[in-house]
Formats: structure tokens, C-alpha cells, sequence
């Protein structure tokens, strides 16, 4: 075999990324060959040269920062989440405004078919019936209960919502107490590990300044012998 | 922890962890690219460019065990792009304005040939060694010296090379023996030998 077909193999068997076939292949042609061989040593010289720089530490520190909310940055989300948005409180009360009426409407809507006249009328434009006869007496009672029922209805509704918004603060007060735990479990660690490190410096400190008295104790004993 | 679970870990959504990944990678990477630019103030920005990079782009890495790779393949780049910029500034470094000075950049420095030759019995200090091998590096093409830095300093196998510059491994064995070669050339030439530098030999 030819010294150029062997020379791609220099490489790996410098860096011993050899395949047993190839590297007794190569040996074979190093023992005989000593031209490769000087060149393969001069290599292997350069690659040892190369090695004697080595790698310094640097002088500055990469520090990534991770955006980390703060206990107050939470409290203030939490309670912005509480409070409703001016968008929200202008639609609620387009929505609740559409709403009554819509309920009084119907509720006070008067329908009624006397003498083969037929009579529609939505109670909250119609003038109250100028003549009254027994069958408006009962009508009127019917409007009442109506309303009646309706006035229930709105205030079970209104029961509800508030029923809810309690549920909502109660919640987000049990988040925020959960909060300031953790944060005064995170902070008594802190602590802790502080202390943990004082404690191993003041040893270290104890031990070392009993080892320097020793050490003069022992010469002073030597001294005046 | 392995890089690859602790990028598992980031990808996962704690984002924390990734000042691990920087404390283990920091001193690598600085080092192959102070190597690869022979400037200091220059490697530590493109350091911290090459975590920014890294960061904004670990959820594109597809496999995490190459990582390794995927991170110099990352810090080679952006020193060839400050490679690149130096040239359009038409920026001359200190370096070579020595070098013109004494009318051949191929030249070892006289200061480090009076250096080897004053005290031949003590050894040279790193920071004497270094400036002799980052010249010899700097005589070299760029695409061999790139080959050479991550063999010798970074570790990585041939394959990782090939990944990392996106060639064929014949391609990056071919450049690593031309550049060993070259390099090889160069020492012979300013009489540098192992026993020379005489360290911990």
C-alpha cells in the first residue's frame, strides 16, 4: 500500500479514533516505512506542543437572569384580577340595562280580546287601563304577582353573583397566604444556610487560631529550652 | 445531572436551570474562542452573545445529546462573523503592527525567542507558551485552525467536528492533518520543541 492511500489514517490513530483493522494496518506500514514514521512522530510533537497551553479561567461571570416576579408584583396581579375592568363594568351594565327591560317588557306585556277586538300592548309604553272592570281587577293581580315573581328572580340572581365574587377573594386570599408561606419558608432556608455557613467559618476560625497557638506554645517551650 | 437532562429540564419550563448549563459551559467555550480569536476583550462578548443565542434557540435544538456540537457550531459562527467584520473595518490589531515592525509576521516575536533563549533551564510560563501557540495558530487558514482548536482543546471526536462545521468528515480529517502539518512546519522553523517549552515533561 501506498504512503498517501495511509496518511488519512494518521489522523485517527493520532487520536485514537482508529478501527483495530486499520490500526494494525497502519503500524505495519510505520514499522516499514520510515518516512511516514518521522512524519507521524513530528505529529504526534506538534499535537504535544499544542497541549502545553492550557486553558485560563475567565475573568468575568455569564449570569442569565430569569425574570422572577416578586411577592408584591403577584398581590398587585391578584387583585387587579378582582376588580373589574371599566370595559367589563360598561358591558355589564349595557347587558343588565337590556336585561331589565326585556324582563318588565314581557312581564307587563297586556294581551287581552274583548268584543272581537284583539289588544296587544307592552306594559312598559302602554298607559294603566283608564276604565276598570272586574276583568282588569284581575289582570292587575296577575301583573302583580308577575312582578313579584320578578323582583325574586332578580334577587336571587344578584344573590349568586355576589355569592360568587366571595368565592373569588376567598380564593385568591388562600393563594396569597399559600404565597406568603412558601416565600417564609424560602426565607427561613436563607437564613439557615446563612447561619450554617457563620457557624462553619467561626470553627474553621476556632480551629485555626487554636493550631497557631499550639504552634507558639510549642516554640516558646523550645526557646527556652 | 447530564447536559442533556438539564436541557430537558429548561425545556420543560424551568428556565432556572439554564445559569447550570452557562457555569458548566463557560470556561470551554471562553477558551475556544479566545483561542479561535486571539483577543480577549472580544471572546468575552462573543461568549455572552453565544449563550444569548443559545438561549433563544434551545427549543429548536432537536437532539439534546448533541448539544455539545450545536454549542460551538454556534460560537464558531458568530467568531467567523467577527472575523469578518474585523476585515471590513479594515482592522489591524496590535499583533500586527509588532509584526510589521520587525518586517516578518512569519517570524517568532524577538522578545519570545530572547525569553527561550536567557533561561533555557526554566521552563516558560503559560502566558509565554500561549502567546507562542496562538501565533503559530494564527499563521494557519482559518478552516484549519477552527479543526485543530476543537480537536486538541475542546476534545470533541471527529464526527462532533464534522456536525459542528457542517462538512464531511473526510473533509475535517484532511484539515486537521494539513494544519498539524502546517503547524508542525512552523515550530521547526522558530526551533520550538516540546523540550523548549520543558514543561512537566
Amino acid at each position: 500500500m501506498k504512503c498517501n492511500d495511509l496518511k488519512p489514517l494518521f489522523m485517527d490513530y493520532l487520536y485514537d479514533e482508529i478501527s483495530e483493522d486499520n490500526r494494525r494496518l497502519l503500524l505495519a506500514h510505520l514499522a516499514r516505512c520510515q518516512s511516514c514514521q518521522l512524519e507521524f512522530d513530528g505529529l504526534k510533537k506538534t499535537s504535544n506542543i499544542l497541549q502545553q497551553w492550557e486553558d485560563i479561567d475567565p475573568d468575568f461571570n455569564v449570569i442569565m437572569v430569569t425574570e422572577k416576579v416578586s411577592w408584591l408584583a403577584r398581590l398587585k396581579n391578584h387583585i387587579a384580577g378582582l376588580l373589574p375592568q371599566p370595559k367589563r363594568i360598561a358591558s355589564g351594565l349595557v347587558f343588565a340595562a337590556v336585561g331589565c327591560f326585556l324582563v318588565l317588557a314581557i312581564a307587563n306585556t297586556q294581551i287581552s280580546y274583548r268584543q272581537g277586538e284583539f289588544k296587544m300592548s307592552l306594559g312598559l309604553f302602554s298607559k294603566p287601563a283608564q276604565q276598570t272592570s272586574p276583568d282588569d281587577l284581575s289582570t292587575k293581580q296577575v301583573v302583580e304577582k308577575l312582578q313579584q315573581e320578578n323582583y325574586y328572580l332578580m334577587s336571587t340572581l344578584l344573590q349568586q353573583s355576589e355569592a360568587r365574587q366571595q368565592k373569588a377573594i376567598a380564593t385568591a386570599v388562600l393563594q396569597l397566604r399559600q404565597d406568603f408561606e412558601r416565600q417564609r419558608v424560602e426565607d427561613l432556608n436563607l437564613v439557615g444556610y446563612g447561619l450554617n455557613n457563620i457557624e462553619q467559618n467561626t470553627n474553621r476560625q476556632i480551629q485555626q487560631t487554636g493550631r497557631s497557638l499550639n504552634e507558639l506554645i510549642q516554640l516558646i517551650n523550645a526557646q527556652e529550652r | 445531572m447530564t447536559d442533556t437532562q438539564l436541557i430537558t429540564h429548561i425545556l420543560n419550563g424551568d428556565r432556572s436551570r439554564f445559569n447550570a448549563l452557562v457555569w458548566r459551559w463557560e470556561k470551554p467555550l471562553y477558551n475556544f474562542i479566545l483561542r479561535y480569536l486571539g483577543n480577549k476583550e472580544l471572546s468575552r462578548d462573543v461568549t455572552q452573545k453565544t449563550f444569548i443565542r443559545v438561549y433563544k434557540n434551545l427549543a429548536k435544538l432537536r437532539d439534546p445529546s448533541k448539544f455539545s456540537s450545536w454549542i460551538y457550531q454556534i460560537a464558531a459562527n458568530l467568531c467567523r462573523d467577527e472575523i469578518k467584520k474585523m476585515s471590513h473595518r479594515n482592522f489591524i490589531s496590535l499583533d500586527l503592527i509588532q509584526d510589521n515592525n520587525e518586517n516578518d509576521g512569519h517570524r517568532l516575536p524577538d522578545e519570545l525567542h530572547e525569553s527561550i533563549d536567557a533561561s533555557p533551564e526554566t521552563r516558560l510560563n503559560q502566558k509565554q507558551i500561549g502567546s507562542i501557540v496562538q501565533k503559530a495558530l494564527q499563521q494557519l487558514p482559518e478552516e484549519q485552525r477552527v479543526v485543530i482548536i476543537m480537536k486538541e482543546y475542546q476534545g470533541l471526536k471527529f464526527r462532533e467536528i464534522a456536525e459542528a462545521l457542517n462538512q464531511p468528515l473526510n473533509t475535517i480529517k484532511s484539515r486537521m492533518y494539513y494544519g498539524l502539518n502546517g503547524l508542525r512546519k512552523i515550530f521547526e522553523q522558530w526551533q520550538i520543541t516540546e523540550e523548549v517549552l520543558n514543561y512537566e515533561m
